[in-house]
Parts: structure tokens; C-alpha cells; sequence
């Protein structure tokens, strides 16, 4: 679950980082600086959530994490597809509530 | 990654007449060498763009020839994750039993009530293999043989009370999970090597179909998030295509390469042949004991006649302790016993393959009259160990509730890239015949007034609603058989199969009639809306019919049982608004031109409305 709230946010942060979907999210154009900045970001968080996901709480072999976190990937990135496509302005808020929600199940072992 | 000067939308807008007219000379030319999919490129100006035409080639054939069969295999593969909950479904008589846990120490008391019953049933059962019942499969299903090599028989069992569960006679969920790597067309298998064959075709071509994809996609990671249902006509079914493909890429490669590993030994039998010679011959034997961290002679060959001493009386209940201690308290999965090569009655203690991702789990043997310990059974080596996570991730058997949707829905998803795919290859053909005809049309009004699409473009439109429309409706109809069929019939099994294939044959000779002897627009939303009734209907007729309906499994929480009826009212409706989007005289929204464009090419082609592809999320 934390895989897959911290993965939607890392595609999020990406997405955002594309000319295309951050005009359509923000309504204006963003600066070079800034969208190599939010795909930067996003990149971390990917590599976060593969971190936490390969150090499984509760006695799950790490090959199992992992595979879970590849699923994981997957359903976010069609999930911020879905956001993108229908949802484009709400895009950076959900992606903040995700981030927040998948650290917090992170930490209560979801 | 090239940098398109102009804006990516205006050139999606053009995309269809440019490629059309890049084979002329005039205004387009200049774009010509950049299009990766232009039909006729004079010279490929560097090596990687003809070398990426030459992919799209590859791609487009690749994906045409056997794209049909790969949707039946993907579609039938992605209900064979839900196996075990079909099979229970459609045998309404296992209701009520109480899914186990398979930690739970009881287990050991209800194997060993399980195989009190069958031997009191058959005394001189030579080998069994039970699987225990967990939280998928709430009964004990025992297979046993009293001969040497012969044919295993079922016996299911209340995990309970030991008595036998009399099950209607259907194959369930196993005709999915049969038909998808072999093309089972009946109960007693037939055929199935060629089967297997031809599957392993289907997936090598699949194989390719990927990376020859992902080559020809040119602008995988700029439009990685990029979906435009409102584009209408082929942007849409282009990006639906992309977005299907690449997001879930990693499932598709791993799904079809362990698919192609699974039968090794069977597509590629020379490794095995040079390195397993024995003195008479190949011994694969030794090979496939080497496979399973076996000792190469603990499984005897013997011949279909052999006479072989039936099993003394075996007490389960220390056994299973002891192997629990031996795993750590690690769950037990099944249990069999047999006479290894010596003669030797052995015990085999197979651990859940939920406990980890490797497929095939460990096997502790023990002795079966004095239940003492004899060996570990598990494969080390890292070439098995790697096959067994391959295999371990195609089957899933390690995914829980939440992980098994997901999967499911890649499933789905990956039949809706093939299903695009195919609709992609009709809608471009179209819209080239289109711009020719309307530049002919110049010369000749009259002949471009009503321009019928070639042959095989009709064709393949046909079979396209055959397959895309018609599975999804034969599916319906073999679940509902399941319910509608006498208990009594002869053959009950196999009369469920001649409903599933009817049902197919019949779409085929609809949409035949409907694309190829005279296009209408009734080709798509009939075999849909139909698809779309059968399941829709699943719930009221399992209502009408047994007591595991909607009524019961509700209030009582049964949730495989409620959410299979639940699964098909939502796949139902889901087909049923597919159909009325389709429903001729509703003018297709999207695209002027497709809207202006003469009724019966189009028709014949493609389901204009882009708000199809919408679907994705849905899944």
C-alpha cells in the first residue's frame, strides 16, 4: 500500500515535470529549472519506495516486496494517467495527500 | 528524442493524411523520413529510422498474424488468477464450507480425516496427492490411483466431517487456465501438445510483438502519462494503445517470457539432449529431478500395467507436526504419498506456495510407516532457482487478495493493448483508403461515393469482432451454462464446453455476416450488447437456480462468493454500455471526417467511437 501511495506520488512529481502536464495542471508554463527539479524528485521518491519496499516489516521475504513494489509501480503509473487525463488541476494536491498517506502507512507497516 | 518544433497536438491532427500522402511527393515530404510508420519512405536518411520502420513492420505483421489468439490467451489467462474462486462458484454444492487457514494446526487432523475416508473408499490406493484446504479452497480435493501409472482421479472431500462432496460435473475455472496454454476444447485433454505448440508460437510472436514495440514507439517517455480520448479516431486508439503498452510493460514482458520458459523442455529440448545423455538415450528424467531438487530415483518410472503394493497405513498427524517444526511453523500446502523406485512407501510434505515467490516449494520426505525424517527436497542451483521465480511470478500463487486484483487488472489491461492494437490496424487502413478515395474521388464521384474497403481489411474486421466481442460473450455463456445445464447430462462437462464454443462460433458468423458480406454497424454493439446480457444476467440466474445467490452471500459476508456475482453484474454493464456507445445511428462524436465519411467503410472497420479506450481506467 505505501508502495503504491509514494509511487503515485514519484509518477506524479514526473509527470508534473513534462511541459504538456504541467501546463495542463497549473495553467501556466513551467520553468526548465523547475520541471528538471520536480522529475528529479520524482526519480528519489521511485527509488525511495523501492528502498522501503525491499525492507519488508513483519517476516515477508524481501522478494516478495519487491515484486509487490513492480505491481505497485504499475497501478500508480495508470493511476496518474487516469489524473492527468481527467483530473489534471487536482493532480499536485492528490500527489502531496500520497506522499504524506504513504509515509504514514510506511510507518505503520502497511 | 527528437524535439518537435511544432505543437505534438497539430500534429496528431494531421497524423493520418500525412502518412497517406508522405508517399507523395509535394508539401509532406520533408516529414516523411521523420515519421517513423510512413508507409513508403524513398530513403531512410541514417540507419536508426529505417531500422525503427523496419521494427513498426515487424510490429504491425507480428501482432496482426496471431494477435487474435494472443487476446484469447491473455483474456482466459487473466480469469485463470481467479481459478481457484470459479472453481468454487461454479460448484455451488462446496457452499458453506469455512475457508482454513493454512497455519492453523487443525490442518493435520483434517488431512488425516481425508485419507481415512479414502482409504476406506479405495483399500488399495497405490499413490495420493492432497492439497490442503486454505483460504482460497475451503475443501480437500484428493487425486488417487490404485494402478502404477494410470490416470488420478478426484475425490473432494468436507474438510470437516471427511465425506464426500458430490460436485456437479464441470470443469470451472481449470477450462480457462486449460485453455490458456493449451487450448483445452474438452474436459479429457486432447491435443494438448500441439496446443501447447501453437500457444508457444502465439507468445514468441507476443514476444516480439513487445520489442519491436517499445523500438517503435518514438516518444515512449514524452508521452508516457499521454492519453487523449477526446482526440477521436486513430489519436485515440493510438494513445490507448501506447498507454497500455508501456505503463504495464513490465508485467507484459515478464508474463509472456515465463510464459515461453515454463514449457522449455518442451519448445527447446537440445540443451537437455546434450547434457543429460545417459546410456540409453536422453535421460530427462534425471533432468526433471534436477529441476525439482530431486534425487534422481526417487520418482520411479514404471509403465501403465506395473502391479505396485498399495500403501500401508499411514499416520499423518506427527508427520505434519514435524514438518511445521522443521519450517519454522511455515505453512503446509499439501501432502502426498507414493512408493519411490525402491519400492519404499514415502510421505511428501510440500510447503504453501504462498510462502515465498520461487515456484515450487520444498518438500520435506518422510518414511510412511515409521514416520521418520528422511530428506529435504529443494531446489539450490541459481539457474532453477531463477526458472522458479520466472514460473513462481507467471503463476502468482504468492499474491494475496489486493496483489491478485492488481495482476487481474494488468490482465485486463494487456487484452485491451491487443484488442487496440488490432482495432489500430483496421482504423489506420481505413483512413488511408479514405484519403485515397476522396483524392480519387476528383476523377470519379461516383466511385468514391461508396468506397468498400478490400477483402482483407473486411476480414479482419470480422474477426476482430469474432474474437474482441465474441470471447468475452462466449465467456458469459460457458458460466451461465454452468448453471442452466441439467445436473444429469451426460457428458455435463464437456456440453458446458460445446456452449462456450457455439457461442464463439455463432459471434464468428455474425460479425462474417456483419463486416465481410455486407458491413453494417450492427457488427459491434450485437455481439456486445449480448456479451453484456449474458453476464449481467449471471447473478439472476445463479439466483434462480441455487441458493448461493446474491440474497445469501450478502448478509453473510461470503465474500468470494458475493464478489464473483458482483464481478459479473460490473462486467456486464461494462459491456453493455460498450454496446449502446456502438449502437448504429449513433453518429461517432470524435472525428468530423469519420462522422462526414460514408457509413459503410467505416462500419466495416472500426467501432469509430474513441470513448471506448476509456475503459482502461476502468479495469
Amino acid at each position: 500500500m505505501s508502495a503504491f501511495l509514494l509511487c503515485f506520488a514519484a509518477w506524479s512529481a514526473m509527470a508534473l515535470g513534462m511541459d504538456r502536464h504541467h501546463e495542463d495542471a497549473t495553467g501556466r508554463e513551467g520553468a526548465a529549472r523547475r520541471l528538471q527539479q520536480l522529475r528529479r524528485t520524482g526519480w528519489l521518491l521511485l527509488l525511495l519506495s523501492l528502498w522501503l519496499a525491499a525492507h519488508p516489516a513483519g517476516g515477508v521475504p524481501a522478494s516478495l516486496g519487491v515484486t509487490a513494489w513492480a505491481v505497485a509501480l504499475s497501478v500508480a503509473a495508470v493511476a496518474v494517467t487516469a489524473t492527468v487525463t481527467w483530473q489534471p488541476r487536482r493532480t499536485p494536491v492528490l500527489a502531496g495527500v500520497a506522499l504524506v498517506a504513504g509515509l504514514a502507512a510506511w510507518a505503520w507497516g502497511w | 528524442m527528437n524535439t518537435t518544433t511544432q505543437a505534438p497536438d497539430a500534429a496528431a491532427e494531421r497524423a493520418p493524411t500525412e502518412r497517406a500522402a508522405a508517399a507523395a511527393p509535394g508539401g509532406m515530404a520533408a516529414e516523411a523520413p521523420r515519421k517513423a510508420k510512413a508507409p513508403k519512405t524513398p530513403k531512410a536518411p541514417n540507419d536508426r529510422e529505417g531500422f525503427r520502420q523496419a521494427m513498426s513492420w515487424l510490429h504491425t505483421w507480428a501482432g496482426l498474424i496471431l494477435g487474435w489468439l494472443l487476446f484469447a490467451i491473455f483474456l482466459t489467462g487473466t480469469l485463470s488468477f481467479f481459478r481457484s474462486e470459479f472453481n468454487l462458484w461454479m460448484r455451488p454444492e462446496m457452499h458453506g464450507l469455512q475457508p482454513m487457514d493454512a497455519a492453523d494446526p487443525q490442518v493435520a487432523q483434517t488431512a488425516q480425516k481425508a485419507l481415512d475416508a479414502l482409504v476406506r473408499k479405495v483399500p488399495d490406493v497405490t499413490q495420493w496427492i492432497m492439497p490442503l484446504p486454505d483460504d482460497r479452497d475451503p475443501a480437500v480435493n484428493i487425486l488417487w490411483r490404485d494402478t502404477g501409472n494410470g490416470r488420478f482421479e478426484t475425490l473432494r472431500m468436507h474438510p470437516q466431517t471427511g465425506e464426500a462432496i458430490d460436485t456437479r460435473q464441470t470443469m470451472g475455472g481449470d477450462f480457462f487456465y486449460r485453455f490458456h496454454f493449451e487450448l483445452r476444447t474438452a474436459q479429457k485433454g486432447r491435443w494438448a501438445i500441439e496446443g501447447r505448440w501453437v500457444v508457444g508460437v502465439a507468445t514468441m510472436l507476443m514476444f516480439v510483438a513487445l520489442i519491436s514495440g517499445v523500438i517503435t514507439h518514438r516518444r515512449i517517455f514524452k508521452d508516457f502519462f499521454t492519453f487523449r480520448p477526446t482526440k477521436g479516431g486513430q489519436r485515440a486508439w493510438l494513445d490507448a494503445h501506447n498507454v497500455t503498452g508501456v505503463l504495464v510493460l513490465p508485467f507484459y514482458l515478464m508474463i509472456t517470457f515465463s510464459g515461453l520458459m515454463i514449457f522449455h523442455s518442451l519448445y527447446m529440448p537440445a540443451g537437455i539432449a546434450t547434457a543429460y545423455k545417459g546410456e540409453k538415450g536422453v535421460d530427462s528424467n534425471a533432468y526433471f529431478a534436477d529441476l525439482q531438487g530431486e534425487k534422481a530415483e526417487s520418482r520411479p518410472r514404471r509403465g501403465a500395467t506395473d502391479k505396485v503394493e498399495p500403501l500401508p497405513a499411514i499416520a499423518l498427524h506427527s508427520i505434519l507436526t514435524e514438518a511445521r517444526t522443521r519450517w519454522d511453523g511455515g505453512r503446509i500446502g499439501s501432502v502426498q504419498a507414493r512408493r519411490d523406485a525402491k519400492g519404499r512407501a514415502v510421505v511428501e510434505v510440500t510447503r504453501h506456495e504462498g510462502d515465498r515467490l520461487q515456484y515450487r516449494p520444498p518438500r520435506l520426505l518422510f518414511d510412511a510407516t515409521t514416520g521418520q525424517w528422511l530428506d529435504q527436497a529443494d531446489a539450490t542451483s541459481p539457474a532453477v532457482k531463477t526458472y522458479g521465480v520466472l514460473y513462481g511470478l507467471h503463476m502468482a500463487r504468492f499474491a494475496d487478495t489486493g496483489l491478485r486484483w492488481a495482476l487481474f487488472g494488468f490482465g485486463l489491461l494487456g487484452s485491451l493493448m491487443i484488442a487496440t492494437g488490432m482495432v489500430l490496424w483496421s482504423v489506420k487502413r481505413s483512413a488511408k483508403s479514405h484519403t485515397q478515395a476522396s483524392r480519387k474521388g476528383a476523377a470519379n464521384a461516383a466511385d468514391a461515393a461508396t468506397p468498400r474497403a478490400p477483402f482483407g481489411e473486411r476480414l479482419v474486421a470480422a474477426i476482430n469482432i469474432a474474437t474482441l466481442a465474441g470471447l468475452p460473450l462466449a465467456c458469459g455463456v460457458y458460466i451461465a451454462s454452468n448453471r442452466l445445464i441439467p445436473l444429469n447430462v451426460e457428458g455435463r462437462a464437456d456440453v458446458e464446453l460445446a456452449w462456450f464454443f457455439s457461442a464463439w462460433g455463432l459471434a464468428l458468423l455474425w460479425a462474417l455476416a456483419c463486416a465481410v458480406v455486407r458491413p453494417s454497424r450492427m457488427g459491434w454493439s450485437v455481439p456486445l450488447g449480448a456479451a453484456g446480457l449474458a453476464w449481467a444476467l449471471l447473478p439472476v440466474i445463479n439466483a434462480l437456480t441455487t441458493h448461493t445467490h446474491l440474497g445469501t452471500t450478502l448478509p453473510a459476508g461470503e465474500w468470494v462468493w458475493a464478489g464473483m456475482d458482483l464481478a459479473f453484474l460490473a462486467t456486464g454493464l461494462l459491456l453493455g454500455w460498450l454496446s449502446w456507445r456502438l449502437r448504429p445511428g449513433r453518429a461517432p462524436k470524435g472525428k468530423a471526417a469519420a462522422a462526414k465519411a460514408p457509413r459503410t467503410s467505416t462500419a466495416a472497420a472500426l467501432p469509430t467511437t474513441p470513448d471506448v479506450s476509456v475503459s482502461t481506467s476502468g479495469a
